[in-house]
């Protein structure tokens, strides 16, 4: 029992002197639209923390592949519908974590605090 | 019925964008052949397709409906696919087992987004089509305009048969062009028509689209190619014979017309599907695999019974229906048990039924080309190919689902739903093949995977109705995680003296980062016999408990880095 204690006090220090970091899951998406909505689809992208890796014409489709967080994709499917009026699909994989960006850190770690402190 | 044949058996798929009219049309075609009384009206909540109450109450259609019809000594089999977009999967099955396409496309709002869907299955599945625009008594009709986007957005090889006779308030009926003759309608709905001679203003049109009929049937045949080419009439009967092979191959893609809610030209579509539709004799050989060896099945009623399940429906009433499209053979329901071939599992057969909307009637024995439901199979999923014991050992390539792109938690809203969950979500899971379930190993969050949220709402109002379970739907939670950037040290030291028992720990941990990827390491580097061994588990486990739940203290959010212990001290 005293080790146990003692763990976590050695923890809750160490870790804070670490440099400590959240990290996400980033995916890779490849949406497959029609040429008019290529610049709304990448547009969106910038604004879900998203970045473009490459681009390639099938006939009149465009297929955009891009890196995006999951926490950032989980209604894409209803968005893209409404963007592209139904005609863009898309598919979604696990690519690698990645860190998020401290602002949004502080913020998601805010949200569950409050959770956490009740479950406690 | 005596002994049927596959070169009388039609099967087709009703698919197109959500409210084009299959529903209604397949609700015409069942009136007009005096299988109802009365027609059913999507609105009301009434028609033969859209039976369960997720759909007469959404009043669109969910999942594919079989409806059989007997016409002048033949079988038909039509499949009423739904059109949304969230439901893509059960049209490209349909297309899969049906041997026609039938494409509608509204007269008024024309080509969208599903009918190119449609369009594209049916080439990937390399299914003869026909067209057949819709709601011609619709205000703002437009058949030439219509028929001119197919043939530039699909295939120049769609060529009208029926012409419309008017539109809106004045559509009149229809002119076949094969026939060269007109049917003129009342626009009452009860569907009673008379024959007539084709409108004066009309002639010219209808000779037009005779001509390209026989002009693209005749490359069918080298002779009559030749024959016609030299300005050689070309018999009816050649005519016909050749016709019949070019829709069968794609060459001809017919444009049929009418008005279903009005019952318009619904006669002569019936009539057109009875004879010009390809049978499964004239689709030929269909592939499927022994091993790694590809095997063509063709349909031959005395060759072994084979046959591919395209759809599970649990009903709570009727229980499991398995609906099949069978390949080869034939296959009695007297005594005889079905073989899953997949599975390696024997299960008894009780009846087949020929389905038509929720109702079903017995038949004694299916042939080759029939489209038919079974009830109670116990290990039999979509994909799974049916056989005989002993028989047929090939098996027919899965049928292809999309995935899911459409995530949400799910959380039981009471113990007692909880405890219901499991086996509610698994029947639903069997029935509907776009739908995916797991639970996140990291977040523990239940996920319920789908292709939109129209469609997750729908597969939870239906668990609701049906095993009364109530699930609330959440934001997954993202599987976060944590690292450290550099490295440091702390000592941790509890201290606590309460009545005569002391308690005292004092540990010295060194955090690392790892590269990415590396996880967690617990390292102990004590000098051996520096302590007592039984404390350092004690810290082991603590820190994999709190590496799981450090400075964010997120749930489920691991810890990635190496903890190296390398002191503690007792006192
Ligand atoms: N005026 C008119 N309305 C129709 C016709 N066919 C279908 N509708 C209406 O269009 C709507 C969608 O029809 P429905 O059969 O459910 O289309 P589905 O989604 O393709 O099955 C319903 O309100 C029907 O009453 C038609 O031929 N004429
Ligand atoms: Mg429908």
């Amino acid at each position: 029992m005293s080790f146990k204690l003692a763990t976590r006090l050695s923890f809750k220090k160490g870790i804070m002197d670490a440099s400590p970091v959240l990290l996400e899951p980033i995916m890779n998406v490849e949406v497959t639209v029609p040429d008019q909505f290529m610049g709304d689809v990448m547009g969106d992208f910038n604004s879900r923390r998203g970045r473009i890796m490459g681009m390639e014409a099938h006939g009149k489709l465009q297929v955009v592949k891009a890196q995006a967080p999951l926490a950032e994709m989980f209604r894409y499917a209803i968005i893209l519908r409404s963007m592209t009026s139904g005609e863009g699909t898309f598919s979604m994989e696990y690519s690698h974590y990645e860190e998020v960006p401290a602002d949004i850190a502080k913020k998601v770690i805010a949200a569950h605090k409050k959770e956490d402190e009740e479950e406690e | 019925m005596g002994a049927r044949q596959p070169e009388n058996t039609r099967s087709f798929a009703l698919c197109a964008h959500g409210g084009a009219g299959k529903t209604s049309l397949a609700e015409a075609m069942l009136f007009c052949n005096g299988q109802t009384t009365r027609m059913g009206v999507v609105q009301n909540g009434n028609t033969v397709s859209d039976f369960q109450s997720e759909e007469q109450k959404r009043q669109i259609s969910i999942s594919t409906s079989l409806l059989t019809l007997e016409r002048k000594g033949k079988m038909l089999f039509a499949l009423d696919a739904p059109g949304f977009a969230d439901f893509t999967g059960e049209m490209s099955a349909a297309i899969r087992v049906a041997d026609t396409a039938v494409i509608l496309v509204s007269a008024v709002g024309g080509i969208e987004v599903q009918t190119s869907r449609a369009w594209e299955y049916a080439e990937h599945h390399n299914a003869p089509v026909t067209f057949y625009i819709s709601k011609m008594d619709r205000e703002n009709a437009d058949f030439d305009k219509v028929l001119a986007d197919i043939k530039d957005q699909f295939s120049p090889n769609a060529l009208p048969v029926f012409l419309p006779i008017g539109s809106a308030e004045k559509l009149k009926g229809i002119v076949d062009v094969i026939k060269n003759k007109a049917y003129l309608y009342n626009l009452d709905g009860t569907g009673k028509f008379t024959e007539a001679e084709v409108p004066a203003d009309m002639a010219d049109a209808a000779a037009k689209a005779h001509e390209a009929l026989v002009e693209a049937a005749v490359e069918m045949d080298d002779e009559l190619m030749e024959k016609y080419l030299e300005g050689e009439s070309i018999s009816d009967q050649d005519f016909i014979r050749t016709l019949k092979k070019a829709i069968a191959s794609k060459r001809i893609m017919p444009v049929l017309t009418g008005s279903a809610t009005q019952n318009v030209g619904v006669h002569q579509m019936l009539d057109f599907i009875t004879d010009y539709f390809p049978s499964p004799v004239d689709i030929g050989a269909i592939e499927a695999f022994d091993g790694d060896n590809k095997v063509e099945v063709l349909p031959d009623v005395n060759a072994p019974f084979s046959a591919l399940c395209f759809k599970v429906m649990v009903d709570p009433y009727v229980g499991k229906l398995s609906f099949i499209r069978a390949y080869s053979g034939t296959l009695s329901s007297e005594g005889t048990n079905i073989y899953n071939v997949k599975k390696g599992d024997d299960e008894r057969i009780s009846s087949f039924k020929l389905m038509c909307g929720k109702d079903g009637k017995d038949v004694k024995e299916i042939i080759a080309g029939d489209i038919v439901a079974i009830p109670k199979l116990q290990s039999t999923k979509v994909g799974h190919t049916l056989a005989t014991k002993g028989g047929a050992g090939y098996l027919f390539p899965h049928i292809e689902f999309p995935k899911p792109v459409y995530s949400v938690a799910v959380v039981a809203k009471t113990r007692a739903d909880e405890d219901k969950m499991g086996n509610a979500i698994s029947k639903t899971l069997e029935e509907d093949r776009s739908l995916t379930f797991e639970k996140n190993p990291e977040t523990h969050d239940n996920v319920l995977s789908g292709m939109g949220d129209m469609h997750i709402d729908i597969v939870l109002s239906r668990m609701k109705e049906r095993y009364g379970i109530e699930l609330e739907t959440k934001t997954p939670q993202v599987p976060y995680r944590e690292t450290i950037r550099k490295t440091a040290e702390a000592q941790g030291k509890h201290k606590k003296q309460s009545g005569g028992h002391g308690q005292y720990g004092d540990v010295y941990i060194r955090y690392s980062p790892l590269e990415r990827g590396a996880g967690f390491e617990f390292v102990d580097s004590i000098k051996g016999g520096a302590v007592p061994n039984n404390f350092i588990p004690a810290v082991e486990r603590t820190s994999r408990v709190h590496g799981v739940r450090s400075f964010s203290r997120l749930p489920g959010c691991r810890f990635q880095s190496r903890i190296i212990f390398w002191k503690l001290s007792r006192s």
